[in-house]
């Protein structure tokens, strides 16, 4: 009798669990990068060319858009009758300019001798490292007068490194015979197709780190480190600006010994709270702290900060005020877990108010109090839409690297959810951000389950005995 | 007496507790006030000027809002409410309670991304569309119910009462219906109202999957009303208004809906109480 409905159970579970799982699945599938293929076109020719989900007309039309060699998006006319992965071509990301594929032809040295095979493939490994790092090193010496060099002397070698770097090139060449160079010291990472199961979860590696510790980047979609440390930051301030108040008010009302008609209005009330939705405290952040303090602020100090444009800080004071009933009807919960008797008897025996709060109460309820203010942490990481009213960036520029809006309280900021909802490519590029959407979102849901697991594991441990 | 107790005690201690009693004061009155004047605020927006005629848009959101809140909760309820039944003995772990705390936007994006493609592609319907709204919405209030299902039956269902039924020979069938579910009715109300709260204040994953278009043309519900359209706004004119009047109905539904709920069932419970 047990089996069949621990069977039906464990079914239903996964079906109510499916959201994450899928969200998670697809996200492993998208994080595997991707491979150059071997398109052989109706006509007979071959190019290399990854390619891409059509669309519901392109699919009617029978065409197949592709990602081309020089990092075009195009649509193919008529679909490729094979494609097949080839391990000898490669996949270069460059800082000026779009992806680009193709089999390694040659390196052409400082020294303008051309490398081949092995030594070539071996070059361009190596090479941009070494090359970055000495641009880094030249460019960092211009502005100091301190150095060995002197700042003009610096300038004039920069700018001939610059033209010898420009003589050092891989070649990449197409399946038709098309040779695209690219400036060695501009790769920042050249990737083969994975040979097998195991070359490919080595490369798949760096490429997940490259995804959590890049800037968003135009060119190939980058990686996802401002929007985490953004979304981080946003989180832990909302607590600080709402959790702690809330934390305060639930440690006062402990401190009276009878629960008057305040404490039962106040917890009735912080339900209630907690009930309105997060799009309503966006719009009473965007009057309130936008359009209102912000505006009012600009008007005051005319320095170039910004603050009637939205920001972080509102956008914290906004997640922290939706969070902070959550915060105080669980710390009041938590609270209400510590006998009153002894609140009573460590009065009586002439404990001061403080006293009792530091001997008895914060002791025996200490993790119950982390435990609310994880559940709030938890409630404002989950709440995207008050964010698009309260100055979240929508979209990283499109004219180069390191465009993301820099971390401040009163600029534009970068979150997972708006990311992941809104995400800032154009259609045609959509295909290089959907792995970066797919990893906001599971980053946000992680985050989220993170936070209330914490909080869930601490609500519901039993407090020591008090020994003192 | 008690006055020269107070006095016996060291001055340092007294500061303390001076300290500590304002500093606890001063912040404990913060969050209060934060709060009441929130809502003050929006209160004072949406009574202030706006064409009377405003109204009929305004419950038209919100009626929006309400119908795709409870026709999603309702289309969870069933396996949400089988799911419990059939785990009555079990403790869901603290893994399982943690995904009650997930965004419905993933549930959203999943159905956005990875279903309905596929869903359009064989039955010919648009990619983004209302009705993926209350799938959505479905498919995202199913844990959150079933956990606040397990958590009603459990509390409001005795072991004793089930054993002493058994011992008189009632059938397991007869337990549930006689029993269990009478016991732990006003739980399942309240928790079935909390979840319709929580979905009509829904907005990212309605506007994700609906595109932020009703069939009629307008907004589909009250938050994507005002997501997509308060950023153009003029401040205090007739949409502003409307949008602001939006707001505060839906709040006011919303706790409504959580005022009910805690008059059947309070959630947050004063164990010593019990």
């Amino acid at each position: 009798m047990k089996f069949p409905a621990r069977s039906a159970l464990a079914l239903l579970v996964v079906l109510l669990a499916l959201p994450v799982l899928a969200l998670l699945c697809d996200t492993a599938r998208l994080l595997v990068p991707p491979s150059p293929r071997i398109a052989r076109l109706r006509d007979g020719s071959r190019i290399l060319a990854i390619p891409l989900p059509p669309s519901r007309p392109e699919r009617a039309r029978g065409v197949q858009p592709a990602l081309l060699g020089d990092g075009s998006i195009r649509v193919l006319e008529g679909m490729p009758s094979s494609l097949s992965v080839d391990t000898e071509a490669w996949l270069v990301r460059r800082d000026d300019g779009p992806l680009l594929m193709g089999r390694l032809s040659g390196v052409v040295t400082e020294d303008g001798d051309t490398l081949r095979g092995p030594s070539a493939r071996q070059a361009l490994e190596e090479m941009p490292s070494r090359l970055g790092g000495d641009r880094n090193r030249l460019a960092r010496r211009i502005p100091t007068d301190g150095g060995k060099m002197r700042p003009g002397q610096a300038a004039r070698s920069l700018a001939l490194f610059d033209a010898e770097d420009r003589r050092v090139v891989g070649l990449f060449s197409d399946l038709d015979g098309t040779v695209r160079p690219a400036r060695l010291s501009s790769i920042r990472d050249a990737e083969r197709a994975p040979s097998g199961l195991l070359d490919g979860i080595r490369q798949t590696v760096p490429h997940l780190g490259r995804l959590l510790l890049e800037a968003p980047d135009a060119w190939d979609g980058g990686g996802l480190e401002p929007v985490v440390a953004g979304t981080l930051a946003l989180v832990l301030l909302s607590g600080l600006v709402g959790g702690l108040p809330a934390l305060l008010a639930a440690l006062q009302l402990a401190d009276r010994t009878d629960p008057g008609l305040r404490t039962r209005w106040v917890r009735s009330s912080s339900e209630w709270f907690a009930a309105v939705p997060g799009v309503v405290w966006g719009v009473i952040g965007a009057g309130v702290l936008v359009g209102g303090m912000g505006v009012h602020l600009d008007s005051i100090f005319a320095s170039g900060v910004r603050w009637g444009t939205g920001g972080m800080l509102w956008g914290a004071i906004t997640l922290g005020a939706l969070s902070a009933p959550v915060t105080l009807a669980r710390a009041m919960s938590a609270i209400d877990r510590v006998p009153r008797s002894w609140r009573e008897i460590a009065r009586s025996c002439g404990a001061t108010r403080w006293q009792v709060l530091r001997r008895v109460i914060l002791p025996a309820s200490a993790r119950g109090l982390v435990g609310a203010w994880f559940s709030g942490l938890a409630r404002a990481a989950g709440e995207t839409a008050p964010l698009f009213l309260v100055g979240a960036a929508r979209a990283i520029g499109r004219s180069g690297v390191g465009s993301a809006p820099a971390p401040s309280l009163s600029g534009g900021f970068l979150h997972l959810g708006v990311l992941a909802c809104d995400p800032p490519w154009p259609p045609s590029d959509g295909e290089l951000g959907r792995p970066l959407a797919f990893l906001s979102l599971s980053l946000l849901a992680l985050l989220c389950v993170g936070l209330e697991y914490a909080a869930v594991r601490l609500l519901l441990r039993r407090e020591p005995e008090i020994t003192r | 007496m008690a006055e020269r107790r107070i006095r016996s005690v060291p001055f340092s201690v007294r500061t303390a507790d001076f300290v500590a009693s304002a500093v606890l004061r001063s912040g404990g009155w913060v969050a209060p006030l934060v709060l009441a004047s929130s809502a003050a605020w929006l209160v004072a927006q949406a009574l202030g000027n706006g064409k009377p005629g405003g109204w009929n848009r305004v419950l038209g959101w919100v009626a929006g809002s309400a119908a795709l809140g409870t026709s999603g909760v309702l289309l969870a309820a069933g396996p949400a409410i089988a799911v419990a039944l059939l785990s009555r003995h079990i403790r869901a772990s603290s893994i399982i309670r943690s995904t009650a705390a997930l965004p419905l936007v993933v549930p959203a994006f999943v159905l956005l991304h990875l279903a309905a493609p596929w869903i359009a592609q064989t039955t010919g319907l648009p990619v983004r569309n209302p009705a993926w709204a209350v799938l959505a919405l479905a498919w995202g209030m199913g844990m959150p119910l079933w956990l606040s299902f397990s958590d009603a039956l459990d509390r409001k269902t005795f072991q004793s009462w089930t054993e002493g039924a058994l011992a008189l020979g009632a059938h397991p069938a007869q337990i549930l219906t006689n029993l269990s579910l009478p016991a732990a009715r006003p739980g399942l109300l309240a928790a079935l109202l909390r979840a319709v709260a929580r979905a009509s204040g829904e907005t990212m994953a309605v506007l994700l999957v609906s595109g932020g278009f009703s069939p009629t043309g307008g907004s589909p519900t009250a938050g994507v009303a005002l997501v997509r359209d308060l950023p153009e706004a003029i401040p205090h004119g007739d949409l502003w208004c409307d949008l602001m009047r939006g707001a505060l109905l839906l709040s006011l539904w919303a706790m409504a809906l959580h005022a009910i709920a805690q008059r059947l069932d309070p959630r947050w419970i004063d164990t010593e109480a019990e």
